[in-house]
């Protein structure tokens, strides 16, 4: 038991690195972005390509600070060259999305030729590997010995959301990308500039999904496809946020790492259900929260609520029975 | 002669604001009903309510004796209600033609199993063009047919959106606030053209409408809503005389 | 060295399933407005159905007692494939119709939760469902897990002439293609093309003229997955077989690079766009056997163009090569009292386009066929 809450705080902590930020973004830019795996992929490759490149083991806080500035710089770059000129001429969502595939699509073969060419220069594998970080296996705390990476990637997540917080709701930069989001007209009046703000609000989203892919590294191998082995889930999280809700988000993300780590070690034990089923569980409640709680008219849907067909046939049903009765 | 739609004690809440407080009100078949109040006061809310977009909390909504609220907006169409957006909502891809084609109901063409089959719809499909060109000549638009609704200018577009609910043989068109944004002659013009849609198809037509000068003119009778109550209702004269209505105007709200 | 006809037999065959995958789509996206991010996963459900029951029928009926998946039955099906033509054709038309149902099916339930919820949610629940499909496939044991199944008997396996019987199975997808591509237009340009249409363009008021727009939603989600099926039956017979990850995200992805690239709205740029992409992938297959071992696979490259190609085209021509076209139906003819024959001649200059398309291809291929005839 205990190793599973373990990994489930392994996950939480990834997921919420990933998912917070997707939400951010799409509040924000009303932009569903599907190239967002791919800044934690990179995210997850910049400690290996230091490590492997320069041949050293890579200090913590030169990992942080490269894995969040190439997360935020692709992101602010994916901005300028494809969605801002979208967003200009006000392109329907759809068109935003497909472009974002796009996106992803590019830069995941663009990573990928890369690293086939790094892999040949420096003659070591990199498709399925790991970064050599700086960073002893196990401290004593307390007498007890305790998994450095482990506390490291619980500390970082806190301290990372709680400057998050402080920064969104105490800082004027902040508070202009929360006014953005609610209610762009207002905002613009009063002097903010959508186009700022949307860059730095991508720069956090990238550099954040990025910090999300470092933490991915320290704690499994990681391969190009390891942005999108995940992208499900981090879209379950923010699903269950309704995409617009930051901290649902982020019980979002308990809910999904729960669910994948505990749930289905019960599913294990009790129904023989293999292991490697737990992108279906994602699944599953991804489409449970949308039948519960459809966000009604949100991402552009029927501002009202439809009432299915089936519930006045159940209606007629049932006047049928008291007539009979 | 009984009323062709009749509101009785809606109301409707959303969150803490109430936006329909027990509203009751009827629409005599053949006449020109108006609906006033100054904004916020909940006309948009009512032809909401009426139009099946919100199921009221409580109270009920009748047309031609039988009882509406609660159904969908499309089944509400297909009983002979249409409505008007007060900024139009027309396809703007699609042409006049095909705007205006939408509008009768029951189209065997429209259809799924049946689309494939030209047979089965073609006639219904030349019958309804036909009545298309004599709408659109009776306001000289025909020769407009193949423009594509996004490049009609505002006049045209508020004829074509005024016009919707009649090649679907409506009974009741709700229409609301008609002439928003338009010129004041362009929009004695549409007044005057509903007048005659009514006598020449015996329509009738429940307007919501901020020009009070022009609707007096048209309307047999007014209600007038106010913080989502009904404050007053009568002919012309006896609301514009009315004082709670002008305190309302002018005062408060 | 390069062999043309081969070359052009593989290209056409794969144009043509991938063909009636950006048709469907084009239905959803280009006239309903529906963002179908999880086509990849009526494809292959289409695929695998048509797998699974080619393989049992033909095992029950030879008498033989071996799982769909196991080696022997790979081998079994290896020998009887060729014996009954008739089988084989029948298993065929089976396959077709069961692909199309239960992938038809499938997308009118997978509609369900997502027609209230606008475009983004809709996105994501298919694409999820997409996936997810993929890895319970990969687990799903009767069906070969991850390994999936093989030997799936061509409808075809009883000529000797393997030239002849990939050239009449190319004929077969393409008459399939035009087949599809008939039905398409003829529902496009109907009222039920203009309700759809209304649809894309506003829900609320195509809701507030009478049309009950979840329910035609669900119906045409039905049809095109269904569709989406048969050309993922017309991908298993043509592979011979068929893993879990053949069917990927990036399947559906390319397919709507083809529909975004060839005009959306428009059936013609659908197979426009299809033709592109689909010369593109193959060029590119050549390439990278011509030259094995360059420094940048030419996959990734392929890849970058593709997803490039996408941005470019959003940005600087959104509607892609070809335009949208208005409704053909003959309300035109009302108005047009003094070119009455202009829409008639339109549209049988339509059909006799298409027609000499597909007999250019057939030229074209008999040709080269004759020249590798001689060099041989």
């Amino acid at each position: 038991m205990m190793s599973e809450l373990i990994n489930m705080t392994w996950y939480m902590c990834m997921y919420s690195l990933m998912a917070v930020p997707l939400t951010l973004s799409y509040r924000t830019s009303r932009v569903l972005n599907f190239a967002h795996g791919v800044y934690i992929t990179i995210g997850a490759y910049i400690p290996v390509l230091i490590s492997k490149g320069l041949s050293i083991k890579v200090p913590i806080p030169l990992a942080l600070f490269t894995s969040f500035a190439t997360g935020a710089l692709l992101a602010v770059i994916t901005h300028i060259l494809v969605f801002s000129p979208l967003i200009k001429r006000r392109s329907a969502p759809v068109t935003l999305m497909i472009a974002s595939m796009g996106a992803w699509i590019f830069i995941k073969y663009m990573f990928y030729a890369l690293l086939g060419v790094l892999q040949k220069m420096w003659m070591t594998p990199l498709f399925y590997t790991s970064p050599n970080i700086d960073i002893p296996s196990t401290i004593t705390l307390v007498g007890i010995s305790v998994d450095t990476k482990f506390l490291f990637a619980l500390t970082l997540t806190s301290i990372v959301f709680l400057l998050l917080t402080l920064f969104l709701t105490k800082t004027k930069t902040g508070m202009a990308i929360r006014a953005v989001a609610d209610n762009l007209e207002l905002a613009q009046i009063s002097g903010i500039s959508r186009e700022r703000t949307l860059v730095i609000t991508w720069a956090i989203s990238g550099g954040l999904a990025a910090i999300g892919g470092l933490i991915w590294s320290l704690f499994a191998y990681v391969s190009p496809e390891t942005g999108d082995s995940v992208i499900l889930q981090v879209f379950a999280c923010s699903v269950i946020g309704g995409l617009v809700n930051l901290p649902l988000t982020f019980v979002g993300s308990i809910i999904i790492s729960s669910s994948e780590n505990i749930l289905i070690v019960f599913l294990h034990n009790y129904l023989g259900t293999p292991l490697s089923f737990r992108p279906f569980i994602s699944f599953f409640v991804l489409v449970m929260t949308i039948l519960v709680r459809p966000p009604a008219g949100a991402g552009g849907g029927l501002p009202y609520r439809y009432f299915p067909k089936f519930k006045t046939l159940y209606e007629r049903a049932l006047r049928v029975k008291k007539n009979n009765v | 002669m009984d009323p062709i739609l009749r509101v009785q004690g809606v109301s409707k809440r959303f969150g803490g604001v109430e936006a329909l407080k027990d509203v009751s009100l009827e629409v005599k078949r053949g006449s020109i009903t108006g609906l006033i109040g100054p904004n916020g006061s909940g006309k948009s809310t009512l032809f909401n309510v009426i139009t099946g977009f919100y199921k009221p909390d409580s109270g009920s909504v009748y047309f031609e004796g039988k009882r509406i609220d609660g159904l969908n907006p499309n089944e509400i169409y297909n009983m002979g209600i249409a409505r008007t957006f007060q900024i139009p909502r027309l396809f703007g891809s699609l042409t006049i033609l095909e705007n205006m084609m939408l509008s009768p109901k029951g189209q065997r063409g429209e259809s799924l199993v049946k689309a494939p089959f030209k047979k089965v719809w073609l006639d219904e499909e030349i019958q309804l063009a036909n009545e298309v060109k004599n709408l659109l000549k009776e306001f000289d638009m025909d020769g407009l047919y193949k423009v594509y609704a996004s490049e009609l200018s505002g006049g045209h577009i508020k004829m074509v959106e005024t016009s919707k609910g009649i090649l679907g043989r409506a009974k009741l068109i709700l229409l609301d606030e008609p002439t928003a944004g338009v010129h004041y002659a362009v929009g004695r013009n549409l007044f005057e053209y509903i007048n005659y849609l009514r006598k020449s198809r015996d329509l009738t037509f429940f307007i919501v409408e901020h020009r009070i000068e022009l609707l007096f003119d048209y309307v047999d009778y007014v209600y007038v809503l106010h913080m989502g109550r009904v404050l007053s209702q009568g002919t012309p004269d006896e609301v514009a005389s009315d004082p709670k209505v002008i305190e309302a105007y002018i005062g408060g709200a | 060295m390069f062999d043309v006809v081969s070359f052009l037999i593989s290209w056409l065959t794969l144009f043509g399933i991938y063909a009636i995958l950006a048709l469907c789509l084009n239905m959803e996206i280009g006239y309903t407005g529906m963002a179908n991010f999880g086509l990849v996963a009526f494809f292959g459900i289409g695929a695998f159905i048509t797998a699974y029951i080619s393989i049992s029928t033909f095992l029950s009926f030879y008498g033989y007692n071996y799982p769909v998946y196991s080696l022997d039955a790979i081998i079994a099906i290896g020998k009887v494939a060729g014996k009954t033509p008739w089988l084989n054709i029948a298993v065929f038309l089976l396959s077709l119709v069961l692909s199309f149902l239960v992938a038809g099916i499938a997308g009118y339930f997978i509609s369900y939760p997502t027609l209230r919820v606008g475009p983004a949610f809709l996105g994501i629940t298919i694409l999820s469902f997409g996936e997810m499909l993929r890895v319970f496939m990969k687990h799903f044991e009767p069906t070969g897990g991850a390994y999936g199944i093989l030997g799936i008997p061509h409808p075809f396996a009883w000529v000797s002439d393997p030239l002849i019987k990939n050239i009449s199975y190319l004929t077969l997808t393409l008459m399939i293609l035009a087949g599809v591509f008939i039905y398409f237009e003829l529902l496009a340009n109907s009222p039920y093309g203009r309700v759809l249409k209304s649809v894309r363009e506003d829900e609320v008021a195509s809701l507030c003229m009478g049309k009950p727009v979840p329910k035609i939603k669900a119906e045409l989600l039905f049809v095109a997955s269904g569709i989406s099926g048969v050309a993922g039956a017309l991908y298993a017979f043509y592979l011979g077989s068929v893993t879990p990850d053949m069917f990927i995200t990036t399947v559906t992805f390319e397919v709507w690079s083809m529909v975004i690239l060839g005009g959306r709205g428009n059936n013609f740029g659908a197979l426009l766009g299809t033709s592109i992409f689909t010369l593109l992938n193959r060029a590119t297959s050549i390439l990278n056997f011509m030259f094995p071992g360059s420094l940048i696979d030419p996959n990734y490259i392929r890849w970058m163009i593709t997803g490039a190609l996408i941005v470019i085209v959003l940005i600087y021509k959104p509607k892609g090569i070809l335009p949208e076209k208005p409704i053909k139906t003959e309300a035109w003819k009302i108005f047009e009292v003094r070119r009455g024959g202009r829409i008639g001649l339109k549209l049988i200059r339509t059909k006799v386009i298409v027609i000499a398309l597909i007999i250019v291809r057939y030229i074209k291929m008999a040709i080269y066929w004759l020249i590798g005839r001689e060099i041989i």
